[in-house]
């Protein structure tokens, strides 16, 4: 269990953090998401005991991570994959880690082959790359094989195959009863693996809710395929739904799909095909984060016309 | 603190500059030793012997900006108060590790340098003086004054906490401030840290610098405040 509580953080003038409050419940993963310069790294480095908070208070398992003396074995933690002295190799980065919490060497061979490593543990971490330092910052969060892990960005640089192990091993754990916190940018990846999301925007939190919740409050709407879409489509905006036609489908935003089956049936429309069309973890992200993006992109086309 | 010890000896001998400096200081001591004792036409001893080591305390300052320093150039640093919240066991273990790397290195090069001499100075047919109590107190004088030097680089690194900016003030403070300083005002020599273990590496003592106990006591105390310093901002920062 991570207790984040009414926490506030300044570097210089900025404030980075604004009375930010959320859990983290176990036996589930959840997604901590932001846009750039939201305080996701800030928020992490505090619970990790790297930085103070200027006020309030971020706990683990009912106590902050400075008043321990060995850690690992409570909390994995994966800050960024270039922490790493590039002439040392992964089995010295993770053994001395190893040592400094009296974790065996036995353990340390163990997650390096469980990350896939086990060929290259004796090579300089600086020939590495971003990938491949990943999974080295990966081994050093499973090192305690502990009940609470903190990620920050785990998944950047992974190739497919080790995007798909790290979703399974955190799906995995999280089944165990463990408490997973992951943040990350690549909203596609989170939406396959995440029970649950805390949103920040601007060091505030916009969301605390499961993954279901979170993006079926957001914008909804029915599709429904018919070989009369247009008739429908007069039909439906007769009603005063909202219709958009696209590739022979029409989208109804709000509507549900009992609705717009009710109105076909009552028409006389042939359907082919009706179901609901949630909105994206990415939709949703963006529409809630729209007012809290410090960093905004000015163009979408490219030579920024 | 035994796991902290464990690891920090982990940490420096798994780094490639570790290697780089003793074998930098092994040609620096050996060098000069066999140099000396090859050009030489006055009677070769122990003092001569250790001109190499007495010459290059500069590296082993290198060797204390390091043990620190790196971890804050690589950012390192975040997963090791991550792994090991209690930031002052992490330095102590380090302070601890460094001396003891740095006295046994010392102690190596030191005999490492006598041998050279002997052996270059016995082969052109010239005697070597041993004098074995100056030469004891001279030898341990010589592996306490490198400990000294490795020392107060580690204390300064920790108050700046950035590698080169590490380097360069260690390297003004050791050339031009003390330099200047103990050139402007007589007698201020033996009141500045690395000036004042003048007499830890001569056979004859200077008067105008502190005796080599008291050195011993004074740079110590003065290597401790720079450190306490230097760990409560550590402890303190955010990492």
């Amino acid at each position: 269990m991570i207790t984040v509580h009414d926490l506030t953080k300044r570097h210089g003038r900025t404030l980075v953090l604004e009375g930010l409050t959320f859990d983290v419940s176990p036996g589930k993963v959840t997604g901590f998401l932001g846009p750039n310069g939201s305080g996701k790294s800030s928020t992490i480095r505090i619970m990790l005991g790297l930085d103070k908070p200027d006020s309030g208070v971020a706990w683990i398992n009912g106590s902050p991570m400075r008043t321990r003396s060995c850690p690992l074995r409570e909390v994995g933690f994966f800050l960024d994959a270039d922490y790493v002295h590039p002439s040392r190799s992964p089995r010295s980065h993770l053994r001395a880690l190893a040592a400094s919490n009296g974790i065996s060497k036995q353990r340390v061979d163990d997650v390096i082959e469980m990350v896939g490593l086990d060929s290259v543990a004796g090579q300089r971490l600086g020939t590495f790359s971003l990938g491949m330092k990943q999974r080295v910052g990966l081994a050093v969060a499973m090192l305690g094989d502990p009940p609470v892990m903190i990620l920050d960005e785990p998944a950047n640089g992974l190739d497919p195959e080790g995007a798909h192990w790290l979703r399974s091993y955190l799906t995995a754990c999280a089944a165990e009863g463990r408490t997973i916190f992951v943040s990350s940018h690549v909203l596609s990846e989170m939406a396959l693996f995440v029970d649950h999301l805390v949103v920040i925007g601007q060091g505030k939190l916009l969301a605390d809710e499961s993954m279901d919740e979170f993006t079926s409050k957001m914008s909804s709407a029915a599709v429904v395929r018919s070989p009369r879409s247009s008739e429908l489509a007069d039909t439906l905006r007769a009603l005063g739904a909202v219709v958009r036609l696209a590739n022979g489908e029409l989208e109804v935003d709000g509507w549900t799909p009992e609705q717009v089956g009710q109105v076909a049936f009552q028409h006389g429309f042939e359907i082919h095909g009706l179901w609901s069309s949630k909105a994206s973890l990415e939709t949703a992200f963006l529409d809630l984060t729209a007012q809290a993006q410090e960093f905004k992109t000015r163009s979408r086309r490219p030579g920024g016309a | 603190m035994r796991h902290h010890l464990r690891s920090e000896w982990i940490k420096l001998w798994s780094v490639r500059g570790t290697l780089v400096v003793i074998a930098i200081g092994f040609v620096a001591a050996v060098g000069f030793a066999s140099l000396l004792a090859g050009v030489t036409d006055q009677p070769m001893d122990l003092e001569a012997a250790l001109v190499g080591i007495h010459l290059s305390p500069l590296l082993f300052m290198v060797f204390g900006i390091q043990v620190i320093g790196q971890e804050y150039r690589f950012k390192t640093i975040r997963n090791t108060f991550a792994a090991s919240p209690r930031r002052g066991s992490v330095l102590g273990a380090k302070v601890v590790v460094l001396a003891a790397v740095v006295a046994g290195v010392a102690l190596v090069l030191s005999l490492c340098s006598i041998v050279a001499a002997v052996l270059v100075t016995g082969a052109r047919g010239r005697g070597f003086e041993i004098d074995f109590d100056g030469g004891a107190t001279l030898l341990a004088g010589t592996v306490v004054n490198c400990v000294v030097a490795a020392a107060f680089a580690f204390s300064v690194t920790c108050i700046v906490r950035h590698q080169v900016a590490a380097i360069v003030t260690v390297v003004l403070w050791f050339t031009a401030v003390e330099g200047t300083l103990g050139a402007l005002f007589d007698g201020a020599g033996k009141w500045l840290p690395l000036s004042s273990t003048f007499n830890l590496v001569t056979v004859e003592h200077d008067p105008a610098y502190l005796s080599p106990m008291l050195a011993v006591l004074y740079s110590t105390l003065v290597c401790v405040a720079v450190g306490a310093v230097g760990i409560i901002r550590i402890v303190r920062a955010d990492a």
